[in-house]
């Protein structure tokens, strides 16, 4: 019962979200200079007619006072009519649903490689002395700074020119998804990691691991038949915001790798003021965003329950 | 640069001229350094050549839609024009056969060879014309290059089943120039029936190759047009098709990553290569290299003279004089392009050039702004006139300044702080860009402009471009409002007499060039690398993109 | 028999900082030896060198355990040690069994670890010995997890896990500590069990009364040393050393009221007695009547019409098990839970159930000490700081102007007026204590709430809180509904009793009535399981 109730507040709450979000870009985008019509018609410097400028406002309400456009634009969004893409003149949603599978793709496999950088590095941590845990504590802070673009580059340099083991761009193998993913997931590892290495720390404090030890399992037996899963609930919850915060990511990753996806077309998108488009990438973001904490926060108070019986 | 003479000498051959301008060409002097000379490999047939493109994906392949040098770039695999250029730079008919110009100079016939079909099997006739300019007029098309480069013509009369009558409106001497551009191919009639998002993603053209599908974000895939009949006939060739089973036409915005996918071999060719990446592929030798400017304008900036400190031809010299480019584009572009003081391209015949205008003097300068009664300093160092410093806001674009190109202008921009000229320069996004020179708010800008042929100067330079389209835009960014100028350059384009056109162009060329409202820079940079395995590339369009059908793959 | 243990000049370091030195234990088989001293005496540490798992430095003369020498051991050998030769019970089977594991599945685990016998044949030693242990229906409770049991199932699985692999030494470390009553006479008679099995048993507590129940003999740990050790018998009717006989003395079972536990107690008894304390004959009415009080959270109920009195200046003992619904009877008296039904009277005024804006000038008459002092302290705030809020009812924290307050509200309490400038986390565990009841003391109350004021606390420390308590009910007349499961300490501070068990009141009266003329059943087996020092 307290579990419905908590989806259907969130419910809620992702729509007020949603509104928010959709009013904010109508306002910004408003505030941006550059003439929509312009854009729709293939970008400043297109040389349309007036004419054609005038017909392409008619075309898209453009011409009708403001008020009246919001009410228009938020009108179509409750009905999931995104619009048409002002430069790829075609339905948003379309568009999206194409471009949203690599992304997803390659968010899904950077937050599995993240939990497994994650996982290795609290292993070792709970194995390492005290010069090796302070070495692997700042390594986890390094990698936690490292910038996207900066660290895709890297490993271009490193794997693709300079050793040759791994293509630089997406050639639809594996292989190709290797250096996107690491690149997306080494941060985030890098921040999961001292994560669960706090949690580490109190778990394995914890009088059931002594009770453990006790009874003569080996630290790494306890490491993953009892503190790993204790640990592991703040890096669950967080891992709600980590998967859509991979999407942000994927935009200057895909831009970087030249892979197909949600970021790049985001990227064209803001470049063209295509507004239809950035409209549409940007709720559905926003959307992903509570789905993903309101998932993460499910399981957490159902294992939570557990975790703090007493 | 070398490089251009070779492409020149390959399109020379396949344009079928007499025999002894073919001898004279092919005993052009080859540059050494030129990696590419492969003549020793026997082509043979097969393979697909990988392409990546530096450029934002079009969002149509049919280049009468909008018109910018991306789709022109793939199109001209596929699509073909009724005209292109010869190794001079001469116009010379290609899909046409022959043409005719009417005394008034108001009608010209365009005859079609025969025998050339379009990919969907339909036949290349006299209709094709008729309906390819009047979808490039039409509103819905929304082409705005090839929409200006046809605007002259009224009408379009079929005579018979290969020939075709323009009617224009008024006299257009480089009417011809504006349809040996891809922004004006020829695609077939039956395509251009179909809706236009249709059209969009499977242009119907001539070409050897043909669009087989394009998933958007990843490639545009092109195959060899089995059917394929080159215009001119190539008697030294085995057979009429490409060598090339097809190319695959990638997109990679990022320089690095881009380079980096030449290097590991996953791409064979890509374009807008980096001034850096150039030089040191001149060095290691392990890429060829072709270099094809780009018609129309070179690159340059120009000076707004609509407004102060601008408006003072002193201060314009003085500005101009202050500048050393040739030792930026030596260190900052490792001599990987050519300095220009023209305000043509170095493939514009008509183009003249004046150096001794340009000479850096930062003597001359300080006396001229001394002179221009900019002799008190603030501060900081900068001149000072009447309270107000001697300030200019430089917009410039990241979509077209390279990395590279904007070092140059931060260079520029402290050899004139030297002589107390204080240098703005704003980085902005296309977008911005455009509006911010549509709000007048630039002293200096670097617009490139790619046009077949010297009627550039007139889009350019007269007085009419000052005003501005409804979108706000206008190409005439010195502002030059010269009623001379003006008549030279109408002259010029109602002329029929090749050498008095000439003689007007040069004229215009001249008085732009003293007035120092323009500073030259070099040439619009076209740079591709390629994989060594690639052999005879270097064929090229009339505005500067390569043609594959000549390329093969060998090891 | 058989020498199971033999530690000589056992020393443990951390960094440098001593934390055991020269510590000699001896236990021979079917033994039971008890270790006991309070927070900081090395009890644990030493208890966990001999499984090799303190954390620090350990050096020994001599280190044998089951004939083994645990001094020559690398880690792979304790490994083989723990669980199968020496095993450890712990304190709470709530902490001491992974909640995210069932049960069965943590017992086997010591054999599984020891690479013995196949799953199945686990399983059946695992349901052998819970039934064994006295566990109904072991089939179906071995896939529960421990927070799903009741606290005896719970108790039973922990000390299986301890036996299953049959170790000759069994060490319980705290293992009576924080439970209730009879859970911890369970346990106790489970030790007693495993002893008589021929084990050893090194018993750790800080709890003398209950190590005395199964104990052989006891040794007495203080800072890091043994202070003296002994025969049970011996060392409590002749003790040697005089923190032995503090510690005895500490013990509040059977200890008549008013009666000073502590030297501190002894102390503050000689003072003269405030001549103006009011006669508590003079007014009748009582300090705090309940009337069928009723609460219940989710349609499941929590306290069923639960009614007594606390007469003026006494003090009401209120003893229950966890669960049986004090805290929560506690929390509607200080108005902070709404009761379902019923009535809270302070003073003969009423108080619950009144809407907040009614009652909040009454509030001063009711103060409240909580088990955790930590826990209600604001941690920015210096004591000062905390006492100035309390003397100001909330308004301010301004310590220069209430100096002269401040300082007597921590006289009363026994602590020095320098003690204001510190911060909660600088004290003792008995100094906050004392902090908080100073707090609650600054309206001046007329009834004080008492929940769990020193079960988190050490026996000679709880002594000085529990003498206190007394001196400042004798010198102001405060009364005071004290809320406990520890039968001993309630014995020794009430003039009434109240049993609480499952959210009703099953027995009330005088402390003698109830301690001595039980009529309840239930009330008699919570005396039962009362350790009495024999």
């Amino acid at each position: 019962m307290k579990f419905l109730a908590l989806v259907a507040r969130r419910l809620g709450a992702t729509l007020v979200v949603l509104w928010l979000v959709a009013s904010a870009i109508f306002l910004a985008i408003r505030a941006v200079p550059g003439d929509p019509a312009e854009a729709i018609m293939g970008g400043p410097g297109s040389q349309a007619s007036e004419q054609a400028l005038a017909e392409a406002r008619a075309a898209y309400g453009l011409d009708r006072p403001v008020l009246v456009q919001y009410a228009m634009f938020l009108g179509r969004l409750a009905v999931g009519d995104f619009g048409t893409s002002y430069s790829l003149k075609r339905p948003v949603a379309e568009v999206m649903g194409e471009v949203l599978p690599p992304t997803l793709l390659l968010a899904s496999c950077a937050l599995l490689t993240a939990w497994l950088l994650a996982t290795i590095g609290g292993l070792l941590a709970v194995r390492a002395t005290a010069l090796g845990s302070a070495l692997g504590s700042l390594a986890e802070i390094v990698a936690a700074a490292l910038p996207h673009f900066w660290l895709g580059s890297v490993l271009i340099m490193l794997f693709s020119t300079a050793l040759g083991w791994l293509p630089a761009v997406d050639t639809g193998t594996p292989a190709g998804m290797l250096l996107p993913v690491l690149t997306l997931a080494l941060p985030l590892a890098g921040f999961l990691t001292q994560l669960l290495r706090d949690s580490l720390a109190t778990a394995l404090g914890s009088d059931f691991v002594l009770a453990a030890r006790a009874r003569g399992e080996s630290k790494t037996s306890v490491f993953f038949r009892h503190a790993l899963r204790h640990s592991m609930l703040p890096v669950l919850s967080l891992s709600g915001w980590a998967f859509a915060s991979l999407l942000s990511g994927a935009v200057v990753v895909e831009a970087v790798f030249a892979r197909p996806g949600l970021g790049r077309a985001l990227l064209s998108a803001v470049l063209a003021r295509d507004i239809p488009m950035v409209t549409g990438i940007a709720l559905f973001s926003a959307a992903v965003y509570m789905l993903f904490m309101t998932l993460a926060d499910a399981i957490a108070s159902m294992l939570g329950g557990r975790v703090h019986a007493a | 640069m070398p490089s251009v003479s070779r492409a020149r000498r390959v399109l020379s051959l396949s344009i079928g001229l007499p025999v002894a301008l073919t001898l004279l060409a092919a005993c052009a002097p080859s540059n050494p350094e030129s990696s590419t000379s492969q003549a020793s490999v026997d082509p043979v047939a097969g393979g697909t050549l990988v392409y990546a493109s530096g450029d934002a994906e079009p969002t149509c392949l049919d280049p009468h839609v909008g018109g910018n040098y991306p789709q022109a770039l793939v199109a001209s695999q596929y699509l073909e024009t009724l005209f292109t250029k010869d190794a001079e730079g001469k116009i010379v008919p290609w899909l046409a056969e022959s043409t005719e110009l009417s005394d008034d100079g108001l009608h010209r016939t365009i005859t079609l060879r025969e025998g050339i079909t379009f990919h969907d099997g339909t036949k290349l006739t006299a209709e094709a014309i008729k309906a390819n300019i009047e979808h490039l007029q039409d509103p819905n098309t929304a082409s705005s290059t090839g929409y200006l480069a046809v605007g002259k013509i009224e009408k379009v009369t079929v005579t018979d089943e290969l020939t075709a009558e323009l009617t224009l409106a008024s006299k257009d001497n480089a009417l011809l120039e504006s349809l040996s551009m891809p922004w004006t191919a020829i695609e077939s009639p039956e395509a251009l029936k179909r809706p236009k998002a249709v059209n969009c993603t499977s242009p119907v053209g001539t070409g050897p190759f043909k669009v087989e599908s394009w998933q958007t974000q990843q490639a545009v895939n092109l195959v060899r047009n089995e059917n394929y009949q080159p215009p001119v006939a190539q008697p030294e060739r085995s057979q009429p098709t490409a060598y090339l089973e097809g190319i695959s036409w990638r997109f990679i915005p990022e320089a690095a990553t881009r380079y980096a996918a030449l290097q590991s071999g996953e791409v064979d060719i890509i374009d807008n290569a980096q001034p850096d990446t150039i030089a040191t592929a001149a060095t290691s030798g392990a890429f060829g290299h072709l270099d094809a400017p780009r018609p129309g304008a070179a690159n340059r900036l120009e000076l707004n003279s609509s407004k102060a400190p601008f408006d003072d031809q002193l201060v314009r010299e003085a500005f101009i004089r202050s500048l050393d480019v040739n030792s930026g584009i030596n260190a900052l572009l490792f001599n990987t392009a050519q300095r220009s003081y023209s305000l043509l391209s170095s493939v514009e015949p008509l183009g003249i050039s004046e150096p001794d205008l340009f000479t850096p003097d930062v003597q001359k300068a300080n006396a001229l702004l001394d002179e221009a009664g900019w002799t008190e300093r603030d501060a900081e160092g900068y001149r000072v006139k009447d309270g107000k410093r001697l300030s200019l806001t430089f917009p410039v674009s990241t979509n077209q300044s390279v990395p590279a190109e904007q070092s140059l202008f931060e260079q520029m921009q402290a050899s004139a702080k030297e002589v107390g000229v204080e240098v703005k320069i704003q980085l902005l996004d296309l977008s911005s860009w455009y509006g911010a020179l549509a709000e007048h708010e630039y002293n200096l800008v670097s617009a490139p402009y790619t046009k077949v042929g010297p009627s550039v100067l007139r889009i350019l330079y007269h007085s009419d471009s000052t005003v501005p389209a409804p979108s706000g835009y206008f190409a005439n960014n010195a502002q030059l409002k010269n009623p001379k100028l003006d008549e030279l350059l109408t002259r010029a384009e109602e002329t029929n007499d090749e050498a008095e056109r000439a003689e007007l162009y040069a004229q215009a060329q001249r008085l732009v060039l003293e007035g120092y409202y323009v500073l030259p820079l070099y040439d619009q940079q076209n740079h591709f690398l390629y994989g060594k395995h690639v052999h005879q590339v270097g064929d090229t369009t009339a505005v500067s993109s390569p043609v594959y059908y000549n390329t093969f793959l060998a090891k | 028999m058989s020498r199971l243990l033999t530690v000589e000049n056992l020393s443990v370091d951390f960094a440098g900082a001593e934390a055991v030195r020269g510590v000699k234990l001896q236990l021979d088989s079917g033994e039971c030896l008890g270790l006991v001293g309070e927070s900081g005496s090395g009890k644990s540490v030493t208890a966990r060198s001999l499984l090799g798992l303190s954390g620090g430095t350990v050096r020994a003369d001599a280190l044998r355990i089951a004939g083994t020498d645990a001094l020559a051991l690398n880690e792979r050998g304790w490994r083989a040690l723990r669980g199968a030769t020496v095993s450890m019970v712990l304190q709470d089977a709530l902490l001491a069994l992974d909640p995210l594991r069932p049960i069965g599945k943590e017992i086997a685990d010591a054999l599984r670890v020891h690479g013995r016998h196949p799953r199945a044949e686990r399983r059946r030693l695992t349901l052998n010995l819970l039934e064994a242990l006295g566990m109904d229906d072991p089939a179906r409770r071995i896939t529960a997890r421990s927070g799903e049991l009741s606290g005896g199932q719970r108790q039973r699985a922990l000390i299986a896990q301890a036996l299953i692999a049959e170790p000759q030494l069994v060490i319980a470390d705290e293992a009576t500590t924080a439970l209730d009553t009879r859970l911890a006479a369970l346990v106790l008679e489970q030790l007693r069990a495993v002893k008589q099995s021929g084990r050893g048993v090194l018993m750790i507590s800080h709890d003398l009364a209950q190590v005395a129940q199964v104990a052989d003999r006891i040794a007495v740990m203080r800072q890091g040393r043994i202070v003296e050790t002994g025969p049970t018998a011996e060392l409590l009717h002749n003790p040697t050393h005089e923190y032995t006989r503090m510690l005895l003395r500490a013990i509040p079972a059977g200890v008549p009221r008013h009666t000073p536990l502590s030297q501190l107690g002894e102390r503050i008894t000689l003072t003269p007695r405030n001549d103006k304390l009011p006669a508590a004959a003079s007014d009748p009415t009582p300090a705090l009547r309940v009337e069928n009080l009723s609460k219940s959270f989710d349609g499941i109920p929590a306290v069923r019409q639960v009614s007594f009195e606390l007469p003026r200046g006494q003090s009401l003992g209120l003893v229950g098990e966890s669960g049986s619904g004090k805290t929560t009877t506690a929390r509607m008296v200080l108005g902070l839970t709404t009761p379902d039904g019923g009535q809270v009277r302070v003073n003969g005024k009423l108080f619950t159930p009144l809407p907040e804006r009614e009652r909040r000038t009454a509030r001063p008459q009711l103060g409240a000490v909580y088990q955790n002092p930590m826990a209600s302290f604001d941690p920015r705030f210096t004591v000062g700081m905390l006492l100035a809020d309390a003397l100001s009812k909330g308004r301010n924290l301004r310590v220069a102007g209430q100096r002269t307050a401040i300082t007597e509200l921590l006289d009363t309490v026994r602590l020095p007026a320098k003690l204001a400038e510190r911060y909660p986390f600088e004290l003792s565990g008995g100094q906050r204590q004392r902090v908080a009841i100073a707090r609650a003391l600054a309206p001046a109350p007329k009834v004080l709430v008492l929940d769990e004021p020193v079960s988190a606390l050490d026996v000679s420390v709880q002594a000085q809180v529990l003498d206190l308590l007394d001196e400042i009910q004798r010198t102001t007349g405060t009364s005071y509904l004290f809320i406990s499961h520890d039968l001993a300490v309630i014995e020794h501070v009430s003039d009434r009793v109240a049993v609480m068990r499952g959210g009703q009141l099953v027995e009330q009266g005088t402390a003698t009535q109830i301690f001595t003329q039980p009529q309840h059943e239930y009330t008699r087996s919570l005396l039962q399981a009362l350790p009495r020092l024999g």
